[in-house]
């Protein structure tokens, strides 16, 4: 699975039009849920902060998966011109290349590679992108995505990989 | 998506192994079977590759989601496993070098044999098959929104586009049977499952219970055939070919059973799916019931369906599922046990009460359900299906979407 995060309000922000962007929210509900950064409550949040604010956000869609055909089954509205995504980078590289005529907005950014234990509610950080090399061998709690108490619940990586960094 | 290709070669995985050891296949059901390095075949194709050089396969393995650790432990666990585990001496993981790291930890006491490298995330497209979007910094490539296909990346790093070729195995010895299928005289391995024979000649055995990737059933008696001798009819899903079978798997009689299973079906709660995702045949999912109904030109059932409807499961924020839909042929359960490892659906209650649960008949959400998806994929109606949720207005409110309720 792909660990992310989400991107500051303000960033997204900076990417929209209040005045001619009209928005559908496309989230996906595998690993961006499960890394806490994406799943229905993080749209909500993120839809009625954008609306209060006074963006034309019309609707949202939750697809199994972004990284496959199944994005599709998002119906777009007619006036719709905008797709926030709530996504990994893969998910809005998808959205991006099967929505040419549509603006795509990440609000979401890839961190690395994650093994996650469901039972435990465990997640940890394996492969890391560019840029994110400090976060291996890091433990998070899953579904929330906040930093773990300590990062020795899953003792699947040796300390040597960790500060080696296994890319 | 994680995106990995094959990195070893056949010659330099037979290196790494003595004839000695005890060898078990597994793989990881996700990512790794799009990018053509994973799943039930293609263990099938290893572990024949393997057998016909020589080595000692012991058994093979799919796992719903390898990079879920509690998952793979519990795989280790399994009763049923367990004492091929044990036995094993070396695992080959077909799995992203990410769930390797699960599998190194929970099989610390093998040797475990890495064959794929991991190159980044990527997407699966319908007209180009897996493509590489987002690489990582030690993969010479630049970030795509269009994708590299698989074939310019093994080339551009020297990896292999394709799983191993069964070609640079020699030739394993088997014993083959000659047998008749509707007068056709056919060869095939003696014993294979029958159905799955036929299938691949092309003769198709209508079915439900059955699916290649879980243990036969039996159950749904649509695939029974007629096999000279035999006192009975007999469900090809279970039947192992041999040699001087006369089968028939298509007559007015067969046929008038298969439409009294599928009139009594319809009869049995609601299949009347019109809004169902699983309705509208799709290259992503296609429901097999309706398929077959309208194979056999069903439209209604003699049958009366005395049926309550059941409130339809949307705890889950992955899994929607609609018992009313459900048929009882048990692939889920097989499927929670065998490739999730989970045993987490069941059958509850007795006779025409009988229905499929997660847990201890609790919602899914309140059960120990990982969404690995195991169950949703083998289903062949639209009892169990992914969950597309549609957000509207000031309230953010849920409607449905490819779905007979409101949410």
């Amino acid at each position: 699975m792909i660990f992310t995060k989400a991107l500051e309000y303000e960033d997204i922000r900076k990417n929209i039009d209040k005045d001619n962007d009209v928005i559908t929210i496309i989230g996906c509900e595998t690993c961006v849920r499960v890394a806490g950064s994406g799943g229905q409550e993080r749209m909500k949040e993120l839809a009625m902060k954008l609306m209060s604010d006074g963006y034309n956000v019309k609707d949202g869609f939750m697809v199994p998966t972004a990284c496959t055909p199944k994005i599709f089954l998002a119906k777009m509205g007619r006036d719709v011109n905008t797709i926030l995504s709530l996504a990994c980078e893969a998910g809005s590289a998808n959205l991006e290349r099967s929505y040419p005529e549509y603006k795509v907005v990440s609000t979401i950014k890839d961190v690395g590679l994650m093994v996650a234990d469901t039972d435990k509610n465990v997640l940890k950080v394996t492969m890391p992108y560019k840029g994110s090399d400090n976060e291996t061998g890091r433990e998070f709690k899953a579904f929330v995505g906040e930093r773990n108490e300590n990062d020795n619940t899953l003792p699947i990586m040796e300390m040597a990989e960790v500060t080696g960094v296994a890319k | 998506m994680i995106i990995s290709l094959r990195s070893i070669s056949y010659d330099d995985l037979k290196k790494q192994l003595s004839k000695d050891d005890k060898i078990v296949i597994n793989s990881c059901s996700s990512c790794i079977v799009a990018c053509g390095v994973g799943g039930t075949s293609k263990m099938e194709t290893l572990e024949n590759m393997l057998k016909a050089d020589g080595y000692n396969v012991i058994g093979k393995d799919l796992i719903s989601i390898g990079c879920t650790l509690n998952l793979v432990e519990k795989h280790r666990k399994d009763i049923k496993k367990k004492d091929m585990y044990d036995e094993a001496t070396v695992i080959i993981p077909l799995i992203c070098e990410n769930g390797l790291k699960g599998i190194e930890h929970v099989f610390s006491d093998k040797k475990v044999i890495r064959i794929a490298k991991t190159l980044g995330t990527g997407n699966f497209t319908m007209d180009r098959g897996v493509v590489l979007t987002n690489p990582f910094e030690n993969v010479p490539m630049e970030a795509s929104v269009e994708g590299y296909e698989l074939f310019e990346v093994a080339e551009e790093l020297g990896l292999f586009e394709d799983f191993f070729d069964e070609f640079d195995a020699p030739e394993m010895e088997r014993e083959y049977a000659n047998f008749t299928v509707n007068g056709e005289e056919l060869t095939a391995e003696k014993g294979r499952n029958l159905l799955t024979v036929c299938e691949e000649n092309g003769i198709e055995i209508p079915h439900l219970c059955f699916d290649e990737e879980l243990t036969g059933a039996g159950v749904c008696r649509m695939c029974l055939v007629k096999i000279k001798g035999a006192r009975d009819l007999q469900p090809a899903c279970c039947t192992p070919v041999s040699d001087g079978m006369e089968v028939v798997t298509e007559d007015e009689e067969l046929n008038h059973y298969r439409r009294i299973i599928l009139e009594l079906v319809l009869a049995s709660r609601n299949h009347n799916c019109l809004t169902c995702s699983k309705g509208i045949p799709n290259p992503m999912f296609s429901c097999e019931l309706q398929k077959l109904m309208r194979k056999f030109g069903i439209e209604s059932s003699r049958y009366e369906n005395t049926s309550e409807p059941i409130t339809v499961d949307v705890s889950s924020p992955v899994i929607e599922y609609d018992a009313n839909k459900c048929i009882l042929c048990g692939r889920c359960v097989r499927a929670c046990e065998e490739i999730a490892g989970q045993c987490n659906i069941g059958f509850v209650n007795r006779g025409s009460d009988t229905m499929v649960a997660a847990g201890l008949n609790v919602q899914m959400d309140q059960s120990a359900c990982a969404a690995c998806m195991a169950c949703v994929n083998v289903c062949p109606t639209g009892a169990l299906s992914e969950r597309v949720i549609h957000f509207i207005g000031k309230d953010w409110k849920p409607v449905k979407v490819y779905a007979d309720y409101a949410e």
